[in-house]
């Protein structure tokens, strides 16, 4: 039977209680974490605490000196800015944010297609969030570029999920293999955009919040594209084994995280 | 060396002062990830986990604050992320059933003074609140943080450290009280009764 002397107690002398039982060892012994921790981030070498100290500004004006001065006529020094965010088949560049486009219909995907279908016929894995309060997506879409085939989630507004702010849609989260075909894939940052660096999978990952932004992305044959039919929310962009995933939404960041890490 | 001066080293690059950081902070972190994970090796990899990501966040790290209690949030976010995206797991719990005393000091005279049933009963409580309420007790009690530093351990204003706390107390006594209505429990015939 319980003591009944504690049920009476007052806060404090629960407390002194408690803090004496908290001196005695009744944990698991303490792993040395050190070892792994460090050994991760010396893994990391492409994406140090060093770099990641630059002001916002600084990444910013070094990328688009980089892109400005080789970018289009040197594939090889956009190469070397993905290797350098470790992060493959994106970089950024800053540009001007123009109109906003037009919303909704027009987000250009691909071909609808259904979950089953997708995973068929793109060259990879196909990674799906495996969250119960997201649950499936309502609707799928592939499309041929980059090589392997890209695919888009779409997640309709509702629930958990609130609407994005210029899409009109839920949730956009799309795939593709950045490592073996590293088409280039952009995101401007005006003002009001602020890029935070993460870390998932063991990988750099960044998450773009504030004012919506336009993107683009090279090609294979290292043409850039820049998509004009949708503008972006929160962002967040990672990897995961070969792939760079990124999803759009009017979620937080940790919300957007929480998927992210949800992938299977 | 200096929190401070490891903490700023830290922040320019130095992996070898943050290292130094990790062993420091490993078994508090480790433990408050217990905390939230009740699983002792879910609590490894998110302590790993949330050291990591601090050594990348230390940017957004105010100088000056209490590195401990701005850790521990991570910790802690980290381990409720697994939470959540692991149902399973086999409850360790905090059954003092097979826990071992300190073996680097004598058991404190209060310890001594507490008798068997009493740990039982308390940690039974602590085991049965809702995960928030057990951290903020830990925090309190268990790591006897002030309450300026259980504030940036839980991301809150220093004004409601002390009504969280209180209700979690609350929460405390009415599992207390609850368990004033159940059988004593068997003894845990396991050797060990936890993992890790």
């Amino acid at each position: 039977m319980a003591d009944r002397e504690l049920v009476n107690m007052d806060d404090a002398e629960l407390g002194e209680l408690l803090r004496a039982l908290g001196r005695q060892r009744s944990y698991p012994p303490t792993p040395d974490l050190a070892p792994a921790v460090h050994a991760r981030i010396r893994a990391r070498s492409g994406a140090t605490r060093r770099q990641r100290a630059w002001p916002l500004a600084m990444v910013a004006a070094a990328l688009v000196a980089l892109l400005c001065v080789g970018a289009l006529a040197f594939p090889g020094a956009r190469s070397t800015v993905a290797g350098w965010l470790n992060l493959p088949g994106v970089t950024f560049f800053a540009e001007t944010v123009g109109d906003r486009p037009v919303l909704g219909g027009a987000l250009r995907l691909g071909e609808p297609v259904t979950l089953a279908e997708a995973r068929e016929r793109v060259l990879y894995p196909l990674l799906v969030p495996d969250l119960p309060w997201l649950g499936d997506p309502d609707e799928v879409y592939l499309d041929a570029e980059p090589a392997g085939g890209t695919v888009s989630f779409i997640y309709h507004a509702g629930g958990e999920i609130p609407p994005a702010e210029t899409t009109g849609v839920g949730l956009l989260l799309s795939q593709f293999q950045g490592q073996v075909n590293p088409g280039m894939y952009g995101k401007g940052l005006p003002d009001g955009v602020e890029l935070e660096y993460l870390e998932i999978n063991g990988h750099v990952a960044f998450w773009i919040s504030g004012e919506p932004h336009t993107f683009s992305y090279f090609r294979p044959d290292g043409q850039p594209v820049q998509e004009t039919s949708r503008l972006a929310g929160n962002t967040l962009l990672w990897q995961h084994g070969g792939l760079t995933l990124r999803l759009e939404s009017g979620l937080d960041r940790d919300q957007a995280v929480e998927i992210a890490e949800s992938m299977r | 060396m200096e929190e401070r001066d490891l903490v700023e080293q830290a922040r320019s690059g130095d992996a070898g002062a943050y290292e130094e950081l990790v062993r420091r902070y490993q078994e508090v972190a480790f433990r408050a990830a217990c905390l939230v994970t009740r699983d002792a090796h879910e609590a490894e990899e998110a302590a790993q986990d949330a050291f990591v990501k601090a050594f990348y966040a230390l940017d957004r790290f105010r100088p000056g604050a209490p590195f401990r209690s701005w850790l521990l949030r991570i910790v802690t976010n980290e381990a409720r992320n697994r939470n959540r995206s692991a149902r399973r797991r086999a409850r360790l719990g905090f059954r003092l059933a097979g826990a071992r005393p300190s073996g680097d000091a004598a058991p404190s005279p209060e310890v001594t003074a507490l008798g068997h049933e009493t740990q039982r009963e308390l940690m039974d409580a602590m085991t049965a609140l809702d995960e928030r309420d057990r951290v903020i007790i830990a925090y309190r009690y268990f790591f006897e943080m002030s309450e300026a530093e259980m504030a940036v351990a839980l991301d809150c204003p220093p004004g409601t450290v002390k009504s969280r706390l209180s209700r979690a107390m609350r929460h405390l006594r009415t599992h207390l009280v609850a368990g004033l209505a159940r059988p004593e429990p068997a003894p845990d015939p396991r050797p060990g009764a936890q993992r890790g």
